[in-house]
């Protein structure tokens, strides 16, 4: 799994790119862990191929920190096979999701 | 290592809709996301062969994220003194549906566990939550000192 970092109107923008599964969240666990990672921030999903619950649970992780910061953490752009992942387990209520990154970003 | 064994076709003019019609197909493997992927093959080419008449890459997906998170758990509940894993995948075909199974050496499990809550923020828990999602029928047997969990999805009902 690839890890790109950009900003958009002052937010952090996370683009992931490939399979979110066991085998590849250690690397966005690690990725998150160090470096500082405060303020609001737009996870782009669009080059996410495959989501499994591993890195369903390291996203919710991830929302949990942002909502104990009053940080916003929004994610974008998922495909079918994705969103599909967050609506089975209804994660997707703890997010929230938009269908494009400026939208995301308040423009 | 993978290993295929295609058992021979079945060859019966009894069409009901249970029946077996063709080949169980198994495979070992160490990696998740091999088996998650042939998985998620076979299911689209079982649909395709069957004119399934809703999405077959839905249909693929469903087994390819099945299969991951039961692939998933066999390697996180492992005996902890083993540090390699083979996991079997089989898959079972009938006239209306599909069945995959993932065996493993580990000791038995609770394929009922409570939902996590969502409410609560939960890092884990999915795995088999997503598994009775998304199919038809979930069960596990004890065979030997092995686990065999059958995940099985109709593509129309009998």
């Amino acid at each position: 799994m690839n890890i790109a970092e950009s900003t958009i109107n002052g937010i952090k923008v996370l683009s992931l790119e490939g399979v979110l599964n066991a085998a590849s969240s250690p690397k966005f666990k690690a990725y998150l862990e160090t470096a500082d990672h405060s303020g609001p921030m737009i996870i782009n999903l669009e080059q996410v191929e495959f989501i499994d619950s591993s890195g369903l649970g390291l996203l919710v992780r991830l929302a949990r920190q942002k909502k104990s910061a009053n940080e916003a953490l929004k994610l974008a752009k998922m495909n079918d096979r994705v969103k599909r992942v967050f609506e089975i387990t209804q994660a997707h209520s703890l997010f929230d999701i938009y269908d494009d990154i400026q939208a995301a970003a308040g423009n | 290592m993978m290993t295929f064994r295609q058992l021979p076709a079945t060859n019966t003019e009894d069409h009901s809709m249970t029946q077996i019609l063709s080949a169980t197909l198994k495979a070992e493997l160490k990696n998740s996301r091999i088996a998650a992927n042939i998985a998620r093959s076979t299911a689209e080419v079982f649909a395709e062969e069957r004119h399934f008449s809703g999405n077959v890459q839905e249909f693929g997906h469903t087994f390819e994220l099945a299969v991951s998170e039961a692939f998933t758990n066999s390697v996180n509940y492992r005996d902890p003194s083993i540090k390699d894993i083979t996991v079997t995948i089989g898959f079972e075909e009938e006239s209306n549906a599909l069945t995959a199974s993932v065996t493993d050496m580990n000791a038995p499990f609770n394929i009922h566990p409570p939902e996590p809550e969502i409410t609560e923020y939960p890092e884990g828990g999915f795995g088999l939550l997503i598994i009775w999602k998304l199919m038809d029928e979930v069960s596990c047997s004890r065979e030997g000192q092995s686990n065999v969990l059958s995940m099985k999805k109709f593509i129309s009902r009998p």
